[in-house]
Formats: structure tokens, sequence, C-alpha cells
């Protein structure tokens, strides 16, 4: 359709634009006048001088700082040696950029360079009224730099990194660009997208922050930025871990179990149940998990919490019988996928443990982080084993957390835990 | 008057002709005249002659012949001599045995039978047994891994599909056996893979529960291989032995290669597909019904250790995959410095 008929699409956006929003003139403004402060950041491998990745950047302080995502430069940062970075100005114009200053768990990198402007966009401190028009600036699908035009939606409360929400149309190489208010001041810097046009902003308080520790230390990069990034891991896992191990946790109940739930308010949960008329079992389900994740690299995501609990009810199902599909709901679960060059394989350990009345089948593995030392992945499986006809898995995995807080979190997992046939 | 023997042997030494003659005199050569009819371009029409003395002696002579006539004592013989049981002679390119009816034959061999658990198989009670076994442990296994309704058609189709096979390959068998030995022992064969079957069935459960109770313990990875290995060798052993003649040594040597032979196969193939990064967890998924009433459980802080020695085993892996590495690097080093100078 669309390839048949351009002209007719393009007529009515043109008539869109006509009768629309009156504020289109208002987006023409704001480009031409912080157009020559945003630029394209492109990641390109030293050995091909193939372009690797690309993403958007924006000039935020004096002697040439420009603040992108972390995830734009994540392979330059890793592997300095194999990629190099460079910026692409309005005029066309392009120079090399060094990463100065990272933040992880915002996805936030302030890179330097010898750019051409030299006034850096205004931030703005407080937050807009929900609602209030935003624009949106980067260079999406490497098709030049663009502006979009939406709206601001608040804060997304229901995640540990509360990002701000923008409802408009963000696209694949904006990442990094700057998210602007109706007069030109940056308020949040392009992170995501997902659905139909939401998008998210990482706020702009986050990146000040970053501002003042680069210049107290001299605009000057870190010794090592790996250290930097292990630091900013084990800070974080310790601040979301503290609030997950923090009191007694709620518990939902599925069936004959009672099992932990919502561990800490940036957990999102939900649960169902399936029973086919045909089959002779039932099975019920609840689970709760971090809805984002920190990608360190491609195939390196960290800093989630996933716990998922199965409730399996025999409707006439001899005991084998049951116990034949019952185990195959013990393996293990899907999210945890990783790469050789970043995590050690999983060291896993199984016990036949009973509790009161009750038998479980227990199994815990972890791996190790190879590039940051003393962070790890594991993963919790608890099968009850006492009953002939139901039974309760729960299975529970962390990434990227400490080995005092992937203990207490298994203990206080088997002692919440609870299962009354 | 007793009769006269003559064996025409082939080359190898067997038996080609055996002929029983009377008379006094026997002739032997190419022409159709003759009492043993040889069928040899070196041989001249009448060859040579067998002949009885009053005294009832029989003695060879040649009929002075192009290529002459050899004794298997007495060499090339130029006048008559006399012959004793079990004598040969060559006319020719030809050999002759000559055996008096008296001649002593040695007792009969003991037909060398198999085993007696290789007898009690070939027992068709015991094949039918084997195979209804065989047909109830197929359709269980299809029952337990089913989670809905079953019918009776839903079960015996796959238990149906199983004994087919079997019956096909106790066929095989039988018909080897039948060419080599005129005996078919097809209820044997079928017996034999029947119960390796059903054996292998209760060991895959067997392991179920030994990894269940023991957590996973390598040693119970190992019994699927340890199993099936013995089964194995069973089976081809009853079969070899049911099937040919072979010796029992030479089955036992031939059963050993080709099951170890497999089992190094399966192993190297294992091996070399085995990916060479799990990304996923690797820990004992198996579950079982507490159908006894006894379980091998340890207490709650069980679990605490089991987590504490896992990361402590993490450690102990990293230092042993970060050691041999700067090992490595300085042995590659050391070489490069040597043949620097």
């Amino acid at each position: 359709m669309q390839g048949r008929f351009p002209w007719f699409w393009l007529l009515l956006l043109v008539a869109m634009m006509l009768t629309g929003h009156g504020q289109a003139g208002s987006a023409e403004i704001l480009f031409e006048r912080l157009q020559d402060r945003v630029y394209q950041l492109r990641v390109i491998d030293r050995t091909s001088d193939a372009r690797s990745s690309s993403g958007s950047g924006f000039l935020v302080a004096d002697s040439g700082v420009v603040a992108t995502n972390y995830h734009v430069i994540a392979r330059m940062v890793r592997d300095p040696d194999k990629y190099r970075l460079e910026y692409l100005d309005a005029d066309n114009e392009t120079g090399e950029l060094e990463v100065v200053a990272v933040d992880v768990r915002n996805d936030l990198a302030l890179v330097r360079g010898e750019v051409s402007a030299d006034e850096p966009l205004p931030l703005r401190e407080d937050r807009p009224l929900r609602g209030a028009p935003v624009y949106s600036l980067g260079n999406p699908l490497d098709l030049g730099m663009s502006i979009v035009e939406g709206s601001y939606n608040g804060v997304d409360e229901s995640s540990m990194y509360r990002w701000l929400l923008f409802s408009g149309p963000l696209n694949r190489g904006m990442s990094g660009g700057p998210a602007i208010d109706s007069e030109g001041r940056v308020l949040g810097v392009n992170k995501a997208r997902t659905g139909q046009s939401i998008g998210f902003f990482v706020p702009v308080d986050r990146l000040e922050k970053m501002l003042e520790r680069l210049a107290a230390r001299g605009y000057e990069p870190p010794d090592s930025f790996d250290a930097v990034i292990e630091d900013q891991l084990k800070d974080h896992q310790s601040r979301f871990m503290d609030e997950v191990l923090a009191g007694d946790w709620p518990t939902y109940e599925l069936g004959p179990a009672r099992v932990p739930d919502q561990l800490a308010a940036f957990l999102n949960c939900s649960g169902g149940s399936s029973s086919n008329d045909r089959e002779l079992y039932s099975r019920s389900q609840r689970g709760c998990g971090t809805r984002y994740s920190i990608s360190l690299a491609s195939g390196h995501d960290t800093g989630t919490i996933h716990l998922q609990a199965s409730v399996y009810s025999s409707d006439g199902m001899s005991p084998q019988r049951f116990y034949n599909l019952y185990e195959r709901g013990y393996g293990p679960g899907r999210f945890l996928d990783g790469e050789e060059d970043e995590v050690t394989e999983f060291t896993c350990q199984s016990r036949l443990i009973q509790s009161g009345a009750t038998f479980w089948k227990a199994a815990f593995c972890a791996r190790a982080y190879r590039r940051y030392e003393d962070l790890y992945d594991t993963y919790v499986a608890l099968a009850s084993v006492g009953a002939v006809d139901q039974g309760v898995i729960v299975k529970a995995s962390l990434r990227g957390v400490m080995r005092d807080n992937a203990e207490r979190f298994a203990e206080q997992l088997i002692e919440t835990l609870q299962w009354n046939p | 008057m007793e009769p006269l023997i003559v064996e025409i042997l082939e080359r190898n030494g067997r038996v080609a002709t055996r002929l029983r003659l009377d008379g006094k005199r026997l002739h032997i050569g190419r022409a159709y005249d003759n009492d043993v009819i040889l069928d040899d371009p070196y041989v001249s029409p009448e060859h040579a002659e067998l002949f009885r003395d009053d005294e009832g002696i029989w003695h060879v002579h040649d009929c002075a012949t192009t290529n002459g006539t050899r004794h298997s004592r007495h060499g090339r013989l130029n006048d008559a001599r006399s012959l004793v049981s079990g004598d040969e002679i060559e006319l020719g390119r030809s050999r002759l045995r000559v055996i008096f009816p008296g001649h002593v034959v040695p007792p009969a061999l003991t037909e060398p039978l198999p085993p007696r658990w290789v007898s009690v198989l070939d027992r068709p009670v015991m094949a039918l047994m084997a195979l209804l076994a065989l047909a109830a442990m197929v359709a269980y296994a299809r029952f337990i891994d089913s989670r809905e309704v079953m019918t009776w058609v839903d079960l015996a189709a796959p238990a149906a599909r199983v004994i087919a096979f079997v019956l096909a390959w106790g066929a095989g068998w039988a018909l080897l056996g039948w060419l080599l030995q005129h005996r078919h022992s097809f209820a044997g064969h079928c017996s034999a893979l029947a119960l390796a079957l059903v054996a292998l069935f209760g060991l895959e459960h067997l392991t179920g529960y030994v990894q269940f109770w023991t957590n996973g313990e390598r040693l119970a990875g190992m019994l699927p291989y340890a199993g099936t290995l013995l089964l194995g060798l069973g089976l081809l052993y009853a079969s070899l032995l049911l099937a040919t003649q072979l010796r029992r040594r030479m089955v036992l040597l031939l059963t050993h290669s080709v099951c170890w032979g497999l089992l190094g196969v399966v192993v190297l193939g294992q091996l070399a597909t085995q990916p060479d990064f799990l990304s996923r967890p690797d820990y004992a998924t198996d579950l079982k019904a507490p159908v006894l009433s006894w379980q091998p459980a340890q207490p709650p802080e069980a679990f605490s250790e089991a987590v504490a020695a896992t990361f402590e085993e993490l450690e102990r892996k990293s230092l042993v995959e970060e050691q041999p590495e700067e090992n490595e690097d300085d042995a590659a080093g050391e070489a490069w410095r040597l043949l620097g100078r």
C-alpha cells in the first residue's frame, strides 16, 4: 500500500502538518538553534574501518564534553584496542572522541573531543508538568539529524531506575540524544523505546552528578573503566539487594503453597493458571521480576531479579506419571544467557532436604564475572517432593550480585516458602 | 571279499569324491573304461593299476606313463609297491587316497552348545514372555509420558511398533543362523533383544532414582553407560552364539571389540559435540515421587552449606583457570627469548 501510493501518504502528511499542531513552528526553531551541538557518534572497528554501532550525543560542558548513552559506546569502553570513536556534526565534520566517564547503572557516558561548537546545551533542574511538549533530537537509523515531538508523561515508578516517560516515536540511533523542553533546556537523555511510541529518558540530574565528578577529576578519564564499572555494579547490587532483603517478604497464596511475592517495590509481578480439559493436571504460576537490565555489552545483561513459582496439581494421574511431568518443570529457566568472554560456566550443588514435614529438592548454581571481581549470577531451584499428586517449583535468579547477598537471598527464599498440601 | 575305498582329494586335502570299489584289479586313468576316471590332462588314459595279490595285499603299479606315479611313502614308482590304508598316490596333478574298510576313525566331536542361559533364551515360551514384558513396558513408558487420558489403542500402537522391530531383528539373525548352521533360533534372538530393551528401560528408571537420591553425583551419570555396555555385550554374545559356529573365545573377542568400539565412538562423539561453553545451569533435574517411605534427606542447613560450597568451588575453579595460563605465557615468553638469541 505504502509502496504503491507514496504520493497519497506524502499529501496526507503535508495536510496534517498544515492543519495540525500549532507548535510545528517551535520544533523548527529549536532544531535550527540546537542542531550544531547534537552529534552522531560512531564506534568504528580499527582494523576494518567499518562502523560497528552508532548513536547520538550532545554538548554538555565546555572543553568539548559530549553526553551519550553508555550502551552506544560500550564496545569502545570494553575493547579500546579494537574500536575507536568519532563524531559527525551538523556541518558533516568528523573528529575523534575519547571516553572520559561512564555510569552503567544509568546508561550514561561522557566523551570528549575537539568539537567546533562551544556553548553547551542548558540543563533543566526541575521536571515539567505531565503532558508538556518535549522534543527529542538524534540521528535515527542513520537517516540524518532529526527532531521528534512528543509529550512528557512523568516518571516510570515500576522500575528501580525511575526513567522519564516520553510519548513519541524514538528510533534506533537516537540513543544518547538530548530530550529538551520547548525552551531548549535538556531534561533527559534518550535511552530506549518500547511498545507503540513509548520512550524512556535518563533524567538529567544523573548527568549533572556525573559532570560534577568529572569536573572534580579535571576532565581526565579514570585509570581503568573496568574498575569503575565494577564499583558501580557493586554499589548498584548492594542498593537493590538491601531493599530486597529488608524485612520479611510478602507472600502470595498459590494453591497449597505460599510463595514469596513482590520482594521489592521495583519488581513487577504477574500470574496465571493453565488447565486444559484434555490434560490430567493443572498448573498455576506467579512470577515477579525486574523489567529492565543493565546491558554491559552485547550478550551480557546484569542487575536483574527474577522469581517464578509454579504449582502443579494432578487430576488422577499415577505418582510416576505425575512426577514424570513435574520434573520437566524443574529444568533451568531461560533468562540466564551469557557469553564465555563475560562469565564462567555455572557451578551447581543439589540437595534433598527435609524442612518440617516437607521434602524439598534444592539446587543452587552460581557463575562468576570474568571482568569484575566478586560479582556473580546466581540461580536457585526448589521443588517440593513430599506429595504424590501435587508440588510447587520455585526458581529464582539474581544477576550481578555479591556472595553475601546471594547467600542471604537463598536462605530467605527457603525460609519464606511454605507448602501445606 | 572286502571292497577298497578310493578318495579323490582336492588340492587342499579335502575329499572331493569317495569311491567304494569291488574287484581284484582296479584301473585308474583318463580313459572312460577305467574304474577310477580322472579328469586331469596330465594323467595318461591308462595310468596306474591297483591289484590284490593272493595273500590279499593291495599293490599299485604305474603303467609306463608320461608323467609317472608317486607314492606318498616310496616316491616315484618304478615297480609295484604294496599299499597300507591311508596311503596317498599322485598321478599327474591328481591325488588319491586308498583306505581299507577297517580303517579306524576317531570318535565324534561333541557339538559346541551355547551356554545354558543362551539356550534358555531360545525357548518359545521365553520369547513369548519377553515380548509380552517388552510390550507392557513400552505401553507403560508411553503412559507415564502422557498428560492426557489414554486409550488402549494409544498405548498399544507404540508397543506394536517395538514388537515389530524385535521380530524383524529376530528374523534377520535367524536368516543368518539358518545360512550358517541350519538352525534359525528365531525365538532366542527375539527374547534376547526384548529382554535387553526391558533391562535398558529399567536401567533408565534406576538412574533417575540414583540421580535424585545422590543429587547428581558424577558416578550416577556413568550408570547408563556401564549398564548399556553390559547389555550390549550380553545381547551380541547371545546372538553370535545362537547364529554362528564361531568358538566362544572368538565370540567373546568379537563382542568386546564391537561393544567397546561403539562405546568409544559414542563417547568421542559426545565430547566432540559438547559445546565449549554452557550458558545455562547444569544441575540434577530428576524429581521422583516419594514411593518409598525412605528419603535420604538432610536438614535445611544443608542447603546453606551447598550455597557456600558452590562459591568455594567457583573460587577454586577460577584459581585453577588462572594458574596454567600464566605459566603458559611464561613458557611461551621463555621460548621466544631463546629463539631470539
